[in-house]
C-alpha cells in the first residue's frame, strides 16, 4: 500500500516533512516509512490488537503532525519516537470499547482468491527457472517428506538447508511484493 | 541470513514466531518490541518468520492449537491475510502436479509393482506344475517323448574309416584324400528314408532299402528291440564281407522300444548289410543283429 493511500487524513505537507524527517533521500525515506508501518503493525497485533493497521496509521499521522515540533531538537533513533506515540494509542485503544471484527463477504474473498491465482501466475512467470525451480519444491513438498526434500534440494543447488530455507523465503517475499502490486493494478 | 547476525541477535526463530502469535510475556514482549524497531536485520528475520508461519499453517505443519492461534492472533492485518492467500495459491499451483504426479505414480505402483509379489508366487507355481508334468511324461511316456524330439538332435553317428582308410599312414601326403568326413546335412534337407528292421529278421528275409528314390542322403535305420529297454548301446553297419561302413559308439535310450540312427547313402553300396547292436551300459552284451539289403 502506498504511503500516500494510507495519509489521507493527513496533510501532504506534514506526510513530506515526515518522509524528509526520516530521511533526506525520498527513495530511503519512502523505505524506512514502509519499515516503520510494518514494525508497526506486527508489535500491535503482537499485542493482541485486531486493527493493528488502522492504529499503526494513526501512530503515523500523529508522528507526522508533531515533526515540525520535535525535527530540530529530537535527538535518538527515531523509530523509538514511533514506539512511544504507538504505547499512547494502543492505551487509547484498550479503553474502547470492543468492536466486531470484519469478515470479508464470501463472494469478495472468491473474487480475492481469483485475482490472486492471476496475479501469481503472472508474477512465477518472471521468475528466474532457478528461483521457481526452488518455490516449487517448497511448496510441493508435504510434511512427512519436508525434510528429506530440503536436503536434497539444498545438495542440487549446493547450498545449506538453511540457506536455502532463506532464499525460498526471499522469493516467496518477492512474489508477494509482485503480487501485491499487480492486485493493485491489474493487468501489470 | 547469516550466523554472525544471529548471533547479535538474542532473539530465537521460536521467540519470533511466540511474537507472531503473540504468546511473548511482558518482559519479553517489551525487550522484543524495542529491539524491533531498533534493528532492521530483526525485522528482515520477522518478516521471514511471518511467512514460514503462513506456509507452515497453510501445509498442515502447526499444530491443533498453533492452528488455533494464528486463526485468532495472528491473522489479524490486510498484509497476513493477503499472504495466506498467496501462499494458498501456491500451495494449489503446485501440489496439484505433485498429486497428479503421487496418483500416476501409485495407479502404476499398483499395476505393476503391488502385484508382482503375487505375480511371482503364481509364475513360480505353473513353472514347477509344468515342470513336474513334463518329468511324468517322460517317465510314463516315452514315445511321447520321442515324437517331439527332432530326430536329428540324436546323437550323430561317427564315421568309421574302412580297413584300407584306416591302414593309410597318418602323415602321408595322400591323407587327406582320405580323410572321409561325413558330410552335415543342410538344415531343412527331406528328411531321411526310414527302415524299419525288427528284431526277428535274418539274411534270407531283410528288408530291403530303396536308395533310388531316397530325396535325402541318408537312410534312417530304425531297430525294433524286442522289449522295452533303457541304457546306452552301440552299433555297427558292416557289409557280408564284415566291411565296417558306419559305426554309432553311443546310443542312449530310456524306456524304449527301438533304436533309430542314420546311414549316409553314399556308404550304402547295393549289396547285404548287418547291424550289430551292443548293449554298452555296465557288461557289454549282445543286444540284436539286424540285416537289410540294398538292391
Amino acid at each position: 500500500m502506498s504511503p500516500m493511500r494510507q495519509l489521507k487524513v493527513l496533510e501532504p505537507s506534514d506526510f513530506e516533512r515526515l518522509l524528509t524527517w526520516l530521511d533526506p533521500d525520498p527513495d530511503r525515506a519512502g523505505q524506512l516509512y514502509e519499515s516503520i508501518r510494518w514494525r508497526l503493525i506486527a508489535i500491535l497485533a503482537s499485542r493482541g490488537c485486531h486493527i493493528p493497521e488502522e492504529l499503526a496509521d494513526d501512530v503515523i499521522d500523529r508522528v507526522a503532525r508533531r515533526v515540525q515540533d520535535i525535527e530540530a531538537t529530537y535527538t535518538g533513533d527515531k523509530a523509538i519516537y514511533f514506539l512511544g506515540v504507538m504505547n499512547n494509542v494502543h492505551h487509547e485503544y484498550l479503553r474502547r470499547p470492543p468492536v466486531p471484527r470484519l469478515v470479508l463477504a464470501g463472494n469478495d474473498q472468491v473474487e480475492v482468491k481469483e485475482q490472486t491465482q492471476v496475479c501469481l501466475d503472472r508474477c512465477l512467470e518472471k521468475l528466474s527457472p532457478h528461483a521457481r525451480e526452488i518455490i516449487e519444491q517448497y511448496y510441493a513438498a508435504d510434511k512427512s517428506a519436508k525434510i528429506s526434500l530440503r536436503k536434497r534440494i539444498a545438495a542440487k543447488f549446493g547450498v545449506s538447508g538453511s540457506n536455502l530455507r532463506l532464499r525460498a523465503l526471499r522469493i516467496r517475499a518477492k512474489l508477494q511484493t509482485c503480487i501485491e502490486q499487480c492486485m493493485e493494478v491489474p493487468g501489470q | 541470513m547469516s550466523n554472525s547476525n544471529k548471533q547479535q541477535s538474542p532473539f530465537s526463530e521460536a521467540t519470533i514466531r511466540r511474537f507472531l502469535l503473540a504468546q511473548l510475556s511482558r518482559g519479553e514482549q517489551s525487550a522484543f518490541e524495542r529491539a524491533l524497531l531498533m534493528n532492521p536485520q530483526l525485522e528482515q528475520r520477522a518478516r521471514f518468520a511471518e511467512i514460514a508461519l503462513i506456509d507452515d499453517y497453510v501445509l498442515r505443519r502447526l499444530k491443533a492449537n498453533v492452528r488455533e492461534l494464528f486463526q485468532k492472533e495472528f491473522l489479524v492485518t490486510t498484509a497476513r491475510r493477503r499472504q495466506l492467500e498467496v501462499s494458498k495459491a501456491l500451495r494449489q499451483t503446485f501440489a496439484v502436479d505433485k498429486v497428479a504426479q503421487r496418483a500416476r505414480s501409485s495407479s502404476a505402483q499398483s499395476l505393476f509393482v503391488w502385484p508382482t509379489f503375487a505375480w511371482r508366487i503364481a509364475f513360480a507355481i505353473v513353472v514347477l506344475m509344468v515342470l513336474f508334468a513334463s518329468a511324468l511324461v517322460i517317465r510314463q511316456e516315452p514315445q511321447i517323448v520321442r515324437q517331439i524330439i527332432p530326430k536329428r538332435l540324436r546323437p550323430a553317428a561317427v564315421v568309421t574309416p574302412t580297413p584300407a582308410a584306416a591302414h593309410h599312414p597318418v602323415n602321408s601326403a595322400g591323407s587327406a584324400d582320405h580323410r572321409d568326413e561325413t558330410p552335415q546335412l543342410p538344415a531343412h534337407e527331406a528328411s531321411p528314408q526310414t527302415l524299419v528292421l525288427p528284431a526277428s529278421s535274418s539274411p534270407g528275409n531283410a528288408p530291403v532299402v530303396s536308395l533310388a528314390n531316397n530325396a535325402s542322403n541318408a537312410v534312417r535305420l530304425e531297430l525294433v528291440l524286442e522289449r522295452n529297454e533303457s541304457g546306452t548301446f552301440s552299433a555297427v553297419v558292416t557289409t557280408s564281407s564284415g566291411e565296417v561302413v558306419h559305426n554309432v559308439p553311443e546310443i542312449r535310450v530310456e524306456d524304449a522300444d527301438r533304436i533309430d540312427f542314420d546311414v549316409q547313402v553314399e556308404r550304402l553300396k547295393a549289396g547285404d548289410f548287418r547291424v550289430t547292436l551292443t548293449r554298452i551300459h555296465g557288461e557289454p552284451s549282445w543286444a540284436g543283429t539286424y540285416y537289410f539289403r540294398v538292391p
